[in-house]
């Protein structure tokens, strides 16, 4: 049975003071990202909160915006918080940051000619792969 | 020439092997600008040396433009202004236009009196909408505009020699 001396003591209060502070640290930021922008009703914020995620930071390869604390990052979530205050649709909203930033912004790039290599390339290898999967087994 | 079927598959992987080859090849970091080929976004900014005096689209009429983002907080900028300053001279048809992007208004009165100020126009973008409308990722960037404000080319990062003459000389001529 383990003793529950002076260092036991020492470490179990250690480990609850830890993990206090990183509620605590996780608690505020989350405060402070909530109330920085501030929104007229629940379905404005849900809005946001979708649109931050489905968008890329610019300058961070592959985060979102909702995750980014880069500058950029940062003019862009206020640019969408006022788009959305200001009454205007998801779909105009993401559509001016396209026109501005291009495909780069998406984190789902559209469908054209120079994107059908991404989408159907993976497709394209799977087929070729069980095509001559399927000759091996037959010979 | 026929080539036997055993040979298809190899002959598919070093397809495939050759364009995954060529895309660690691409940096990732180069992003293209939305905007080549497209007109300027429209603007109206406060020229930096003078509160009351407005700078807009209208300077593009009739001239080719160098629009060049900027901030005394920029290091790279500061590495890039060197050559600016330089090109300026030996580019005496080029109209400059200077953003002051996201700064302080002083700060950057004194970066201009104190390095040399290559700009005809500078003027100062202090909540960076300016740079959100033309897309910018950060600092320094710099434009090529035409005589009928379209823009021509868009270069993210510090402009040097070699990279004026292999992106943007070719537009200047």
């Amino acid at each position: 049975m383990k003793k529950f001396g002076k260092k036991n003591l020492r470490s179990t209060f250690g480990n609850i003071f830890c993990i206090s502070l990183l509620l605590a640290v996780i608690s505020t930021t989350h405060a402070e990202v909530v109330s920085r922008y501030a929104f007229n009703d629940a379905n404005q914020e849900a809005r946001f909160g979708h649109l931050t995620k489905i968008l890329r930071c610019v300058v961070c390869q592959n985060q979102n915006l909702d995750e980014s604390n880069a500058s950029i990052a940062n003019d862009l979530k206020q640019h969408i918080h006022d788009a959305i205050v200001a009454g205007q649709s998801d779909e105009v909203i993401v559509n001016n940051l396209h026109q501005r930033y291009g495909d780069y912004i998406l984190f789902a790039p559209p469908m054209n000619k120079h994107t059908s290599l991404l989408w159907f390339g993976p497709l394209m290898i799977l087929i070729l792969g069980l095509y001559f999967l399927r000759r091996l087994f037959q010979k | 020439m026929c080539i036997k079927p055993n040979y298809w598959p190899i002959i598919t992987c070093i397809i495939i092997v050759i364009l995954l080859g060529y895309g660690l090849t691409q940096d990732p970091r180069v992003l293209p600008s939305a905007l080549e080929a497209k007109p300027a976004p429209k603007f109206e900014l406060t020229d930096l040396f003078s509160e009351k005096h407005k700078i807009s689209n209208s300077i593009f009429k009739e001239h080719y433009t160098l629009v060049n983002i900027w901030a005394s907080w920029c290091t790279p900028c500061r590495v890039e202004h060197n050559f600016l300053t330089k090109l300026k001279k030996v580019q005496p048809k080029l109209q400059w236009l200077g953003i002051n992007y996201k700064d302080d208004v002083e700060m950057a009165r004194t970066y201009l009196s104190t390095l040399g100020n290559p700009y005809d126009y500078a003027v100062a973008d202090e909540d960076g909408t300016f740079g959100m409308a033309w897309g910018i990722y950060g600092t320094p960037e710099t434009f090529l505009i035409d005589k009928k404000g379209r823009v021509l080319h868009r270069h993210a990062g510090v402009i040097n020699e070699k990279i004026w003459k292999k992106e943007f000389a070719q537009y200047i001529r």
